[in-house]
């Protein structure tokens, strides 16, 4: 087990000793099979009233009024100064109504400051912390539907009814269930919501399901791993008490004809003035040593950045990672130094993010 | 001689389970099956010795049992249009159904329980009524969101007062009053809704907090030999008490 937040989560499944293994195993198992990771401790937030979609467009950087009912939408939360702060996924279950989630760690802060706001704001909306109320897993992997699809009377679970980013609501196994098609991990996947009560008894349905299928639970390490194959960045990890939106590289998340969202001021005038570094995915050679997260990134030796994510990629057969380096050497191809243990210097490559599938074929099919 | 026990369904395969069922398993709970959960229906053979305990110091998880909730400023006319009738007052519990309770959190949002036996469907048949095109009434998942222990006897008030700040002696905290308060240093909702001359108290928090709430109160119960307790317990109180 390994803290996350005020939570401990399984880190992979077996003995210490296996560690390496039982992570590879764990990884190869959502890239070839299938895999389950239990994903409860997320924030969720009911989001209700006729102000609903109105108060997200203030909250996040993204944009809500239209999105459709039945669809999720990523979010993307930062301060007054622009700091990104959290992110997560909101599904629009009705004309009036979001369920939104929330990273582990920031889950109470992010509640606490949509009521904070929203005291500021009175807008006509309900906020409901949920987060103990659901229990949730991800289902994810090529055979995730195969496996699902039994269960689920009275969905379709078929590409073109139930398509990437579609949120749904249902039974499974005859427990009402939040179905949720994203891809973190960069499978074909199911996050899957229910009632906390019925979360034990939905995770023995779905091992007990999957035994045909070489299905094995993995844990916040494998997951860590696939997602940093798909370059996806975590909040708090590939991010500090600093980082704005365009240093992550994640303006895409911007709705920037929006009048107003929390931190858009800052980062319009921060986007005047440019920005001091920016996130790169980078991979070495094969016979490189490994650097650590937090090792530093060097321009002419001095300090640009520092390594964020690290790891020995199963599925790709070498060393893959996310760090911040000086924007002049940011162009993919280009070679940046890395600090690594005693002092010892290493030429990383700048590569071309996602790491891994990068049509995103695999998560959409 | 003793009436055979039911065959007690196992909890662990049950679609919904409590929190604490692995704990109540293994302090020798015999289980009940209640709807699609399994609920704690007594420990040990002698009901007689168990209804004492209650009347002394007793635990209950009642966790399985229906409850729900709503918020949104329609909350009091939708629940009056439900035939259930709050009064102005926060912090107070109202009868309401068969032996179910409407609990008044603050002017705009009201918890529900269901009754001690689980022998009412209030909460399914609010749930399955509320108004969901109005925006102004919004259900909340208790039943889900939170534990439910039920203490019970004379020696409650003493025990309580080892891990709860507020008085909740019956002199000084009347029937049905609530506490939003916390207990063992654990957010948590105190009703006290007696079985007639039985003090009794429902104590509800976040259900993540269910198993640490369990042990304190019963490490906090040893002082005062309480007995841990199941529905059927309380059910034969509010028989001997005269409840419905």
């Amino acid at each position: 087990m390994m803290p996350a937040g005020a939570w401990l989560r399984p880190a992979y499944y077996g003995r210490p000793a296996d560690r390496e293994r039982l992570v590879r195993d764990e990884a190869l198992a959502v890239r070839c099979n299938v895999g389950l990771i239990d994903v409860s401790t997320l924030g969720k937030m009911e989001i209700r009233g006729p102000d609903a979609a109105a108060f997200l467009e203030r909250m996040y950087t993204f944009a809500y009024v239209k999105q459709p009912a039945g669809r999720s939408r990523y979010v993307l939360m930062t301060d007054e100064t622009g700091t990104i702060i959290d992110d997560g996924v909101a599904c629009r279950l009705g004309e009036h109504h979001f369920y939104v989630t929330a990273t582990t760690g920031n889950a109470d802060a992010v509640y606490r400051e949509m009521l904070r706001r929203n005291a500021m704001w009175q807008l006509d909306v309900d906020i409901t912390n949920v987060a103990t109320a659901f229990a949730a897993v991800n289902l994810a992997g090529p055979l995730a539907r195969e496996l699902l699809t039994p269960l689920c009377a009275g969905l379709d679970l078929s590409k073109n009814a139930f398509p990437y980013l579609a949120v749904r609501q249902g039974e499974i196994a005859g427990m009402p269930a939040r179905l949720l098609r994203v891809g973190f991990v960069g499978e074909l996947g199911y996050e899957i919501h229910v009632p906390s009560s019925y979360g034990e008894a939905l995770w023995d349905r779905l091992i007990e399901a999957g035994r045909p299928f070489h299905i094995l639970p993995f844990g916040v390490e494998a997951q860590r791993l696939l997602r940093l194959e798909k370059g996806h960045i975590i909040v708090g990890q590939d991010t500090d008490g600093l980082t704005i939106p365009q240093e992550a590289a994640m303006t895409w998340a911007i709705a920037r004809r929006k009048p107003y969202f929390v931190g858009k001021r800052a980062l319009e005038i921060q986007e005047q003035s440019g920005i001091a570094r920016t996130l790169v995915g980078f991979e070495l050679a094969p016979e490189a040593p490994l650097p650590e997260e937090c090792h530093l990134t060097l321009l002419n030796g001095e300090i640009a950045g520092r390594v964020t994510s690290v790891a020995r990629s199963p599925a790709l057969g070498k060393v893959i990672g996310l760090a911040y380096v000086d924007p002049e050497q940011a162009k993919p191809g280009r070679f940046f130094d890395i600090k690594i243990a005693q002092g010892r210097i290493i030429k990383a490559k700048v590569v071309t993010l996602p790491f891994y599938d990068p049509d995103n074929a695999r998560q959409e099919m | 001689m003793a009436a055979a026990l039911p065959v007690s369904p196992d909890p662990s395969t049950c679609a919904r389970r409590s929190p604490i069922y692995r704990i109540l398993a293994a302090a020798g709970a015999s289980f009940a099956a209640i709807g699609d959960a399994a609920i704690a229906a007594r420990f040990g053979d002698s009901m007689e010795l168990e209804v004492d305990g209650a009347r002394r110091l007793g635990l209950a998880d009642l966790s399985p049992l229906p409850r729900t909730g709503f918020k949104g400023r329609a909350t009091p006319e939708f629940l009056s249009q439900q035939g259930i009738t709050i009064g102005d007052a926060s912090n107070r519990a109202y009868s309401c159904g068969r032996n179910s309770r409407a609990v008044r959190l603050a002017p705009t949002e009201v918890l529900i329980l269901g009754s001690r036996g689980g022998d009412d469907d209030l909460c399914g048949r609010l749930e399955a009524t509320w108004p969901a095109d109005t925006g102004m009434v919004f259900p909340v998942p208790r039943r889900d969101g939170t534990f439910w222990f039920a203490v019970t006897g004379s020696e409650a008030p003493a025990m309580f007062a080892k891990l709860c700040g507020v008085d909740l002696r019956p002199g000084r905290f009347d029937n049905h009053a609530v506490a939003q308060t916390s207990v063992a240093r654990i957010n948590a909702i105190v009703i006290r809704d007696d079985i007639n001359d039985v003090p009794s108290y429902h104590v509800l928090g976040d259900v993540t907090a269910a198993e640490s709430m369990w042990s304190y109160v019963t490490d906090a119960m040893t002082e005062f030999d309480g007995w841990l307790v199941g529905i059927d317990a309380l059910s034969s109180l509010a028989r001997l008490a005269g409840e419905t």
